[in-house]
């Protein structure tokens, strides 16, 4: 069971002060800590997984500067096989339909059953790289896929629905699964065990090789942009109550009246 | 321009919240680009829930067919790519859902359409569709611009 | 090195000192003399591995003081934990803490920028940015982020700067001491921290350290090998303070007062008077002793990683034991010196419903009661 696995180093949000960059679209990089996409954790541990009931190769696939080597070194850590890195300036403002291209055009040669991506990513969060993806290379997709049964060339996934509720689904081989984050518990990865794979070949991958050209991609060759970035206007509706528990009961209280939701 | 195209969105018989909102956008888009709002819905045995909202709409689409019943990307797919390439609407709304994630990357890319997913608000400018969405856990908002192209899509987002 | 040689498990005789004297047996499934003949007689770590026991030992290291042979059975744990860690298999949560360290430099997993936020206006010298100093104070990661403590550090500046020490602090700069990361078996991240931290110390220009935590003091102490550099506790500069007449204490703190040893201040590291000898000047404070004090204190469970695995235990945990024997002997303060017991003993005291009558205090927040009122 070959697989392949395609995943973005992004920025970790959480408790930070974001702020805007001189450009006004993007972020001001300065003091971020940057790791693999949570999403595209699960589908690596998924993956390897996969490889090690039923053999196999895995290999992980990134588009990015030479920082995004260490998302790919920790995969090689966690027990991939083969790493790959595009990268070319001219993919700077590339939207999802235009990664997915890349990535297509660097699967062509790889031979495979599955690939596997996170849902979406904790940056950007489009959701659209894996099925974009999925629909160039002509194979079959599910998304938000939270558990993969494999029996020969047919799969069984459960797909995580709203509300709770899931769907199961008869997949063949070869597809796309985008993989929904508590498919599995990512194991943890050493600093030992990366320090082992310092040495191993991470294969770099350009867009000429590719057969790609610099108006294919980036912003020329992308379907949308981002015109700007802003933060969220701040609302000016929130109050705040003072006072002991029974005061502000019936404050509560008198403005639900006075909304009719009482 | 082009009509205002809204995929409704059904679960077991019933119609989800996001429907009622995407109808209720493209009302409001549809007025603001003085074109005229379809709402068009997929499965077996719909014909009677499609009657009910027919009146949101200037036109309600349904077609209907054993393979449509549940949701499933492929046969939905194909069936949009056919109905979106004869009617050429200038937008076409999805709900951004478990569904809406599954076809609407797919479904764009087979028509040849932009795509912006996950928006919680369309503006009309210059005649043009301005998405916004969120990014980064939603910390920051952003304005999103299209190439230029006769139809576009959006996954809306619920609420 | 083999496993069995690493940690010389040929030489264990089976006596059980090691089992009898460890705070976790009675609560847990952990015997750790059963770990040190199943691992022997087995040849490799593998039967031992899948116990759940393992993230229960809170490194008190009781077991190794007491070990006739000399043998270093908690080091032991330490090494399985290690052997785990390189599998990938340890609980989510040591997972957290460990990534958490390695992106952001704390255990927490909150942002570097905001690790000096403690100082919450007070005027602190970053070094070597802001010039150079005597004495650097490592403040360590739950002093700075978790607002329970960061008046600690707050109060130990005023304390130092009244007393005219010269003394920085490395801000954002500083990161993990690493006591307990290595505690959970990640001693390559143990070894990235304690290079990252000994160049910022080189840098610093300053030749002691003091420390808010037992934990950071054990590491920078023991295990950083530092050349040129004095490592202290914090109790040990301010009693040094108070005897040389550096700091007095004016108001009275009328209170019952137990002191709890910390595992890593008391008898890992030998620091038992500095404390009390504080504790002994402040006006008011009638100063109790636990039966079980010293190098006898009974581990509170933070340690060793237990802030971040909650452990298998059943029944009552040994920080509520703890804070019922207050109770009994009339203490209305359980005095403590490390961050982690102060926790720890604050969470027993309010699931004893003895929170009311027996405080949790660090030392320092009670000399600040001692010192002038606008203090914290």
């Amino acid at each position: 069971m070959d697989v392949i696995v395609c995943i973005k180093r992004v920025p970790e949000v959480a408790e930070v002060d974001l702020q805007v960059d001189s450009t006004g679209k993007g972020l001001q990089k300065k003091d971020l800590v940057f790791s693999i996409n949570d999403w595209d954790n699960y589908a690596v541990e998924e993956a390897v997984r996969i490889k090690e009931k039923f053999g196999g190769t895995v290999t992980v696939i990134t588009i990015g500067p030479k920082e995004s080597e260490d998302v790919l070194r920790r995969a090689l850590a966690l027990g991939v096989d083969e790493a790959v890195r595009v990268t070319d300036p001219a993919t700077e403002g590339s939207d999802g339909y235009v990664l997915a291209k890349i990535l297509a055009a660097v699967i062509k040669d790889i031979p495979y059953d599955l690939i596997l991506t996170g849902v979406q990513a904790d940056d950007d969060g489009y959701a659209q790289v894996g099925t974009t993806l999925a629909e160039f290379l002509g194979i079959a997709h599910a998304t938000l896929v939270t558990d993969i049964a494999i029996e020969e060339k047919r799969t069984k996934v459960r797909r995580e629905l709203e509300g709770g509720m899931e769907e199961v689904l008869d997949v063949e081989l070869p597809a796309l699964f985008t993989i929904q984050s508590g498919i599995n518990e990512p194991r943890y990865i050493s600093i030992f065990g990366i320090r082992k794979v310092a040495k191993k070949e991470i294969k770099v991958l350009d867009l000429s090789t590719l057969g790609l050209s610099p108006n294919n991609v980036g912003e020329e060759g992308s379907m949308i942009g981002i015109s700007r970035i802003f933060p969220p206007p701040v609302d000016k509706r929130a109050e705040i109550l003072v006072g002991g528990p029974d005061e502000v009961a019936a404050k509560v209280t008198d403005i639900f009246e006075k909304a009719g939701v009482i | 321009m082009g009509e205002i195209l809204v995929l409704v969105e059904h679960r077991k018989g019933e119609m989800r919240e996001i429907s009622f909102e995407m109808i209720s956008k493209g009302q409001d888009l549809a007025k603001k680009t003085q074109t005229e709002l379809t709402t068009v819905m997929l499965g077996k045995g719909v014909v009677a829930k499609a009657d009910e909202i027919k009146r949101f709409a200037h036109r309600t689409l349904v077609v209907e067919d054993e393979r449509l019943t549940n949701f499933n990307s492929e046969p939905y797919q194909a069936v949009l790519t056919s109905l979106i390439k004869d009617r050429n609407p200038s937008l076409v709304l999805i709900g951004h859902t478990a569904f809406g994630m599954d076809l609407a990357p797919a479904l764009a890319t087979a028509v040849g359409v932009p795509l912006a997913t996950d928006c919680y608000e369309i503006e009309v400018q210059g005649g043009d569709f301005l998405p916004y969405r969120q990014m980064f856990g939603g910390k920051m908002c952003a304005e999103i611009h299209f190439r230029e192209a006769p139809c576009k899509m959006i996954t809306v987002r619920s609420g | 090195m083999d496993f069995l040689e690493k940690y010389e498990l040929y030489a264990c005789f089976q006596c059980g000192k090691c089992t009898g004297g460890c705070p976790l047996s009675l609560r847990t499934a952990l015997n750790i003399r059963f770990l040190m003949r199943e691992v022997l007689l087995g040849g490799k770590p593998d039967t031992a591995l899948h116990r759940e026991e393992l993230w229960d030992c809170t490194t008190c290291a009781t077991c190794t003081l007491r070990c006739p042979r000399g043998l270093k059975p908690s080091e032991f744990i330490v090494g399985l934990r290690a052997e785990l860690v390189e599998e990938g298999k340890v609980p989510k949560t040591v997972i957290d803490a460990l990534e958490g360290t390695y992106k952001h430099g704390n255990p927490w997993g909150r942002v570097r920028q905001k690790r000096s936020e403690w100082r919450d206006g007070l005027e602190v010298k970053i070094l070597p940015e802001e010039g150079q100093a005597e004495w650097l104070y490592f403040v360590g990661c739950a002093p700075s982020y978790d607002p329970r403590l960061q008046g600690i550090p707050r109060t130990l500046c005023r304390i130092l700067e009244k007393a005219h020490v010269d003394f920085g602090i490395l801000g954002t700069k500083e990161s993990c001491c690493g006591n307990e990361i290595r505690r959970m078996g990640e001693e390559g991240l143990f070894e990235e921290l304690i290079e990252e931290n000994t160049e910022h110390f080189r840098a610093s220009g300053a030749k002691t350290l003091v420390t808010t935590s037992p934990h950071c003091f054990n590491a920078l102490g023991t295990e950083y090998r530092l050349e040129g550099f004095q490592v202290f506790h914090y109790t040990q500069l301010l009693s040094e303070l108070v005897k040389e007449g550096k700091v007095g204490f004016s108001h009275e703190v009328k209170k019952k007062v137990v002191f709890h040893d910390p595992c890593f201040l008391g008898k890992q590291n030998g620091v038992f008077d500095p404390p009390r000898d504080i504790l002994k000047v402040i006006p008011g404070i009638e100063l109790l002793e636990f039966e079980r004090s010293r190098d006898r204190s009974l581990c509170c469970e933070g340690g060793g990683g237990r802030m971040w695995v909650e452990g298998t235990g059943q029944g009552e945990r040994n920080s509520e034991i703890r804070v019922r024997d207050a109770h009994a002997i009339g203490a209305e303060v359980i005095a403590t010196a490390c961050p982690f017991c102060l926790l720890t003993l604050e969470d027993a005291a309010k699931t004893t419903a003895l929170d009311e009558k027996v405080l949790i205090k660090d030392i320092l927040e009670l000399a600040a009661e001692a010192m002038e009122s606008d203090h914290i």
